[in-house]
């Protein structure tokens, strides 16, 4: 499942709790009209550059970045100072 | 909610333990008994997890919490299996000119997958100052 949403969440002790989200869908639809719009390039680009090798790999790239992006839910990064206490999380879910 | 949880959270409000040891805690009471390590359950492992804890005292060091999904480790690595055959050649000749013995042709997703399931916990303390835990869950 492709992750629509990042949250941004900064807690610090002694303040109020602070996130924000961010739509990834957009994101993702924008990304996703772009990856159409760059297909008949890229096909076009693989069969010219077959002989040499780089075809196959250069397609294989192209449709596994929709993988990619589907293996992104759940990555959380916690960043935080050990002495202010202070912790910024980004969750992609 | 379950006892057990109940406690852990209680714990938390009162700071008595961290956030990630509460998470730990959680996970690990909602792992059936013989579930076995935390690592990996009967569907296997699903994250990546990389702890930097600073050195007790450090003012300025920062501690660091990254869970990775395993699907995204296995992603990237793929991209790796995907670069043509004269490029690794090149990418190998690089890596011998900087000190690093890594052959890309011998390059096997499938044993990076093996090591990431048999994963259970490492540590490594860097300079006798930053901890570095590595574990899967």
């Amino acid at each position: 499942m492709i992750p629509l949403w990042l949250w941004i969440r900064v807690e610090e002790p002694g303040k109020k709790r602070f996130a924000m989200p961010v739509p990834l869908f957009l994101v993702w639809l924008l990304l996703g009209a772009l990856l159409l719009l760059l297909l008949p390039l890229v096909l076009l680009c693989g069969l010219l550059l077959w002989p040499w090798g780089w075809g196959k790999p250069l397609l294989q790239m192209y449709f596994h970045v929709f993988g990619l992006i589907g293996a992104l839910s759940g990555l959380t990064l916690d960043i935080g100072r050990s002495e202010q206490g202070k912790i910024t999380r980004i969750v992609m879910k | 909610m379950s006892e057990e949880k109940r406690k852990i959270l209680e714990m938390l409000a009162d700071k008595k333990i961290s956030v990630d040891e509460a998470e730990r805690l959680l996970a690990a009471v909602s792992e059936p008994p013989e579930g076995g390590a935390a690592t990996a359950g009967a569907r296997g492992p699903k994250y990546l997890r990389v702890l930097v804890e600073p050195a007790p005292g450090d003012p300025d060091g920062d501690r660091v919490n990254v869970r990775v999904p395993l699907n995204l480790v296995r992603a990237g690595l793929k991209f790796a299996s995907f670069i043509p055959a004269q490029v690794r050649d090149k990418v190998n000749s690089e890596l011998k000119e900087k000190g690093v013995p890594f052959d890309m042709n011998h390059f096997n997703p499938q044993d990076v997958e093996a090591l990431l399931v048999h994963l259970n916990d490492l540590t490594v303390e860097v300079d006798g100052k930053e901890k570095v835990r590595v574990f899967c869950e």
